[in-house]
């Protein structure tokens, strides 16, 4: 169900029963690329740990660049397989991801590495790097991947569920991550493949955890009247956790000359788990009041009853009619 | 942050789209708080680069200062040393720390002479560029050697990278520890082509022993 724009609205939005949308399958799949990515990571580290033996420069830049498309395509085929009723549209979600990574090549790898020259100073202190970390890389980062979503998609009609903002999200920090992994191999002239899928995964799963949460703002603030520091916050928040993150992974997998990466997957296995369970509850409850408030508006002299059942949508605690007058002021 | 975490756990549903002039006002709010962030994230590079480590030469000694990015190292002859490990060049720009007792009757005049005679041993296609006589804060002299020099900072690892022309300062003075006169000598030393791109971090080194120079 869609409408064309109206006067008092900024961009086209569809009714409240679409925005509320639970898309189960976006979920799901994002659990089973997890998986998948612990499967690419075993691959490489038990079964052919010695595949890069006796390879030149060539040949290890080549796969450690096909190693760095790895976790977006396994996120982005399964989300099509478990999401193939009511899919994005490939090219879309496609279109978010390169700009993603456009914008990461163009703008903050750039910025980052030539105009900050991060890498000369960051490292001086714990405090420098925690606090540089975050305003720096972490606002950077977490900028293009809001700017891609506000500037690419979300005016577009398909932006048209409160979880999209998490899938596109999702899809332009993958693509940041892609070259920020491209770089890290270009750099390197190669990688030794079996730590090289770690930290490719690594990087791939905070992204998407990071961007993840900076989606559900986004999302949240597409279909919502929100407060001020609602968008601002929750940039804040996915920078912080971006700086956190790999404060924290820096310290966990070096120590002196070694490097255990395998502290890092460990860590943003966790990370990734935690982000998208957070993402997912705060999303259904999103959508649960949504749904409820809608009732409450169609109702406002009667007892609320339960609106049609939307399959995915419980809807329990439906309150009082005074109860959904004061939720709708709090806007 | 009660605000914030209240509505993250409890959203304000409104169920209404944001007006355009709201939609406008979102964007700015956050274009304000990434320049805001980057513009903060910048003071803590300015601090960063700009900090400083010491080292102290010593009891009633001055302490030497020298850019906290760089990297202490270990190496014979030398009390300190440190390198900035971001230099381009395959010489990283370095400072190094010699202090000795003085020699009973020998003064900064013959230091003069004798020290720049034993750089000419010890470093290859050494040449002097000047020498002058500087004083410190006090009023305490010092002797600034300015001078060049061939290193070839690759060839002991094997690898084919070419030598380099190495632009150097030898600062000189006489200070007093309390027990005697000791004889401390900073040098610092960078890849010539980088000389300039190190001067600022050259000056703070020798301002910290109290004297100008490195420029």
């Amino acid at each position: 169900m869609q409408s064309t724009p109206t006067a008092d609205s900024a961009f086209y939005h569809p009714d409240v029963e679409h925005i509320a949308h639970n898309r189960r399958g976006f979920w799901i799949a994002g659990l089973i690329a997890l998986v998948g990515l612990l499967l690419f990571v075993g691959i490489f580290n038990l079964l052919f740990d010695r595949i890069g033996d006796g390879l030149d420069g060539f040949f290890l830049i080549f796969l450690g660049l096909l190693m760095s498309l790895v976790p977006a395509g396994l996120w982005l085929g399964f989300f099509y397989r478990m999401d193939r009723l009511e899919p994005e549209p490939k090219e879309k979600l496609i279109g978010v991801f390169v700009l993603g990574a456009l914008m990461a090549g163009a703008v903050a790898i750039p910025f980052l590495e030539n105009f900050v020259a991060i890498d000369s100073w960051l490292y001086n202190s714990f405090a420098t790097q925690l606090v540089g970390g975050v305003l720096l890389v972490g606002f950077v980062e977490e900028a293009v991947v809001y700017l891609v979503v506000r500037y690419g998609i979300y005016a577009d009609p398909e932006f048209d569920e409160r979880v999209d903002g998490v899938i596109y999200a999702i899809a332009a920090g993958l693509g940041m991550a892609t070259v920020l992994n491209f770089n890290y191999v270009l750099e390197h002239g190669g990688v030794d493949l079996g730590i090289g899928s770690v930290r490719v995964v690594v990087t791939a799963l905070a992204h998407a955890s990071f961007a993840g949460i900076l989606g559900y703002f986004i999302g949240q603030a597409r279909f919502e009247k929100t407060p001020l520091f609602y968008l601002p916050a929750g940039l804040a928040l996915a920078a912080l956790l971006n700086g956190l993150f790999f404060l924290v992974e820096d310290r966990m997998t070096g120590a002196g000359l070694t490097v255990n990466p395998w502290n890092g997957l460990l860590l943003a296995l966790v990370m990734a788990g935690v982000c998208l369970a957070a993402v997912f509850w705060l999303v259904e409850r999103s959508n649960e009041e949504t749904l409820r408030v809608a009732a409450a508006k169609s109702l406002p002299d009667a007892p609320l009853t339960l609106p049609t059942p939307i399959p995915d949508n419980p809807i329990p605690n439906i309150p009082s009619t005074a109860d959904s007058a004061d939720e709708e002021g709090e806007g | 942050m009660a605000a914030i975490l209240e509505s993250l756990r409890k959203p304000s549903i409104t169920n209404q789209p944001p007006t355009p002039s709201e939609q406008r006002r979102n964007d700015l709010l956050v274009i304000v708080t990434i320049l805001f962030a980057i513009f903060l994230g910048w003071g803590v590079r300015t601090n960063s680069i700009a900090a400083l480590r010491t080292f102290s030469l010593g009891n009633q000694l001055p302490s030497l200062a020298y850019p906290a990015a760089w990297l202490e190292a270990e190496s014979d002859g030398v009390l300190f040393r440190a390198i900035d490990p971001a230099s381009p060049s395959t010489f990283d720009a370095r400072v190094e720390l010699v202090v000795r007792d003085v020699k009973e009757g020998e003064t900064l005049d013959q230091i003069s002479l004798s020290w720049p005679l034993n750089r000419g041993q010890a470093l290859e296609r050494f040449r002097n560029l000047s020498a002058s006589v500087i004083k410190n804060g006090e009023g305490t002299p010092g002797l600034l050697l300015t001078y060049a020099y061939i290193a070839d900072p690759t060839r002991e690892s094997g690898s084919l990278g070419l030598p380099v022309v190495v632009k150097g300062q030898d600062l000189l003075f006489i200070a007093n520890d309390g027990i005697g006169d000791r004889l401390v000598a900073a040098t610092v030393a960078a890849d010539a082509t980088e000389w300039d791109a190190h001067a600022e971090d050259f000056s703070a080194i020798f301002t910290s022993l109290g004297f100008q120079g490195g420029e």
